[in-house]
């Protein structure tokens, strides 16, 4: 075992978590207006090509940093996966400050808000990975009592005649596909702290794909059934859920959700932090290493101010192109290595 | 300790108190009723002001009237929370009246603000009524009964509270439905009720189903499950009333409709089997006729009875579907059957 070792289940959870997130928290995305019909078989697809590619690559993560700082390649690879991932947090906190506006009015500023939220990583990262994967257990219990209790509170307003159905779907699902083909740098994440755990050639990545399929597929179904064609024209449809459902007199349950939401989106952004220090620990010279979390929390800090000054609706597509090259990056990167040794 | 303190510094600012406003400043919106007059939407805000006290919290309130106008809705809310003379706070508002003339005309554009408005509740129950009824609707001896009994109705929704029409249950897209339906308010004697369910289409009131039609849709619409007969002695109700539905292709693409339930309050001395039998004609004949109106001769939906059928065979419905020419006189045909309780 090794210092600060998490295993690979923690891990899978800090994953799935950050995922979900994403799926639940993007206050800027545009909706892709199709019904569940089409949505869950172009999920289905998108979770398989990472499948695929999570399997064609999975020696990626069974070689450490240190090893991959001998290559130059194996240098560049772990740049570039740490910048994706900076941008990806920078994304993230500026997601979350957009939730928090939406949610509860704006109280206090996002420069405001980024220097509280940069202290925690900070402090997250300096603890370790043990820490953060420990949160992730209770954090993960709050989430599916959240999502459950989404469920529940709208199980009166189910409608069958709600779900949607299309003639010739099949086309519109690639169409589906090809306008939102997504590919998650916490995926990235996952894959550079496979170095922390015990076992790194044997995770199961089908298990973390399944759940995020399965959490996709339930949420999507659930708001159409109960938003019926409300849903396509929403930003973020299970909030909505959140915002509508009740139980007995308890008719406000939306602020509850969305603490536990944040929780896990800023557990997310501490997850890539947490992997970006480490490739940034590989990659710098030996005298910069008891810097690396400072410069990883300013590397952050710095993307988040980016992507709030340069609000770009697209930015997921480029996180998505960047989180394929890191891992191509990252397969060279291991071959470099393994050649040296 | 310096951790201690710093988690601590960084707490307290995490409290989100910078500018707070005081419940006594704020006017809590139970209400916003919309209608256009030259050209500008105009809008009327009765919200409520915090009680000094919980006990007699119903005395100590005091009914706040504002209104404002603009040349959109935003602009009209706006102009109307300046004249409030206290902090608008709209996170118990569930109730949205728009007047029958500005429904026909621009309730797409009203329903697409409310809908995209971060303070404005998805759930927002609305309603339309008639210009006429506006002074009996708000009337500040009775607008706080008005209030509460169309929150109580809206929160019994799906226990026989009648049809709901919540924001985020029309479809803004147009895709699905290109009507609005929407139930209307009167002032009856004992207090508000709905006398109609309006169906607006390019920009125009289509159809309005009243009295025993009303009901019929709202059996349809799956919003009731029982239904009153009234005929003297013979009066009774049917109740636990769940439709059933089959399609049947060949030869004619047609719906089977089951309507089944029990009746059970029969106290005259008919015989109940022929009473039952009675009571069946009577809702198969008004159910045949409000599906007559709404389907065939207005060509709208709004029981999503197309749904059946394209979940049987949706390449060879959803064309005909779109075209309106899915439904004809014989499509949907109704059976009920009630049995006497035992």
């Amino acid at each position: 075992m090794k210092d600060d070792a998490i295993s690979r289940g923690q891990l899978l959870v800090c994953i799935y978590l950050t995922m979900t997130a994403e799926m639940l928290i993007r206050p800027y995305r545009e909706p892709i207006q199709f019904p569940a019909q089409v949505l869950i078989p172009a999920a289905g697809m998108n979770l398989l090509v990472i499948g695929l590619a999570l399997r064609l690559g999975r020696r990626a993560g069974t070689i450490g940093c240190a090893q991959r700082a001998q290559s130059g390649v194996g240098r560049l690879a772990m740049l570039f996966c740490t910048a994706v991932l900076a941008l990806s947090g920078g994304a993230a906190l500026q997601d979350a400050d957009g939730f928090l506006g939406f949610t509860g009015g704006r109280q206090f500023s996002f420069f405001l808000f980024l220097a509280l939220a940069l202290l925690l990583v900070f402090y997250a990262v300096r603890l370790g990975a043990e820490g953060f994967a420990r949160v992730g257990g209770v954090v993960l219990t709050l989430m599916l009592l959240s999502l459950g209790l989404v469920i529940l509170s709208n199980l009166r307003d189910l409608r069958l005649q709600n779900l949607q159905i299309l003639p010739q779907s099949h086309e519109k699902v690639v169409q589906a596909l090809g306008i939102g083909f997504y590919a998650s740098p916490a995926l990235l994440a996952g894959v550079v702290l496979t170095e922390k755990t015990d076992r790194p050639a044997q995770m199961r990545w089908g298990k973390l794909l399944g759940g995020i399929f399965a959490t996709y597929f339930v949420l999507t179904v659930v708001g159409e059934m109960t938003l019926g064609s409300f849903a396509s024209v929403q930003r973020q449809p299970v909030y909505t859920l959140a915002r509508i459902g009740g139980i007995s007199v308890f008719r406000r349950l939306d602020s509850l959700h969305s603490s536990v939401w944040l929780m896990a989106l800023l557990l997310g952004v501490v997850v890539q932090a947490a992997a970006a220090e480490l490739l940034l620990r590989g990659a710098l010279p030996a005298k910069w290493k008891k810097y690396t979390v400072l410069l990883t929390a300013l590397l952050f800090g710095g993307a988040a101010l980016f992507v709030h000054q340069e609000t770009e609706a697209a930015l997921w597509r480029w996180l998505t192109v960047g989180t394929a090259v890191g891992m191509l990056l990252l397969c060279a990167g291991r071959k470099g290595g393994e050649k040296r040794q | 300790m310096k951790r201690f303190l710093a988690l601590f510094a960084a707490l307290l600012l995490l409290t989100g108190c910078q500018r707070p406003v005081s419940l006594s400043e704020r006017a809590v919106v139970k209400m916003i009723c919309i209608s256009r007059q030259r050209q500008n939407y105009h809008v009327k805000l009765i919200a409520y002001t915090a009680p000094q006290s919980e006990e007699n919290a119903d005395a100590e309130r005091e009914i706040l009237l504002a209104e404002g106008e603009g040349d959109a809705v935003q602009t009209a809310l706006l102009d109307a929370e300046h004249r409030l003379g206290a902090e608008a706070f709209y996170a118990q508002n569930e109730l949205l009246l728009v007047e029958q003339e500005a429904a026909a005309d621009r309730l797409g554009e009203i329903l697409g603000y409310f809908s995209q408005e971060r303070v404005s509740r998805p759930n927002t129950a609305v309603y339309a009524y008639q210009a006429n009824e506006e002074e009996c609707l708000l009337d500040p001896d009775t607008v706080q009964q008005t209030v509460k009994l169309l929150e109580e109705q809206k929160n019994s929704s799906g226990q026989d509270g009648g049809l709901v029409q919540m924001i985020y249950r029309f479809d803004l897209t147009g895709e699905v439905e290109d009507f609005f339906l929407l139930p209307r308010l009167v002032m009856g004697e004992g207090g508000v009720q709905t006398d109609a369910l309006l169906f607006f289409r390019d920009r125009a009131l289509q159809l309005a189903l009243t009295g025993e039609e009303m009901e019929a849709a709202q059996l349809l619409l799956g919003e009731l499950s029982r239904y009153r007969y009234l005929d003297g002695a013979n009066s009774c109700t049917a109740e636990d009333l769940r439709l059933e539905y089959t399609v049947e292709d060949a030869p004619q693409p047609r719906l089977q409709l089951a309507l089944r339930g029990e009746v059970r309050d029969l106290r005259s001395e008919a015989d109940p089997r022929a009473l039952c039998r009675e009571i069946e004609n009577h809702l198969a004949e008004l159910l045949g006729q409000v599906i007559l109106r709404c389907c065939v001769e207005n060509r709208t939906d709004p029981f999503r009875f197309g749904w059946w059928f394209l979940a049987v065979d949706a390449d060879r419905f959803a064309p005909l579907l779109a075209e309106g020419a899915l439904f004809q006189e014989n499509t949907v045909q109704v059976t009920v059957r009630l049995t006497p309780a035992s």
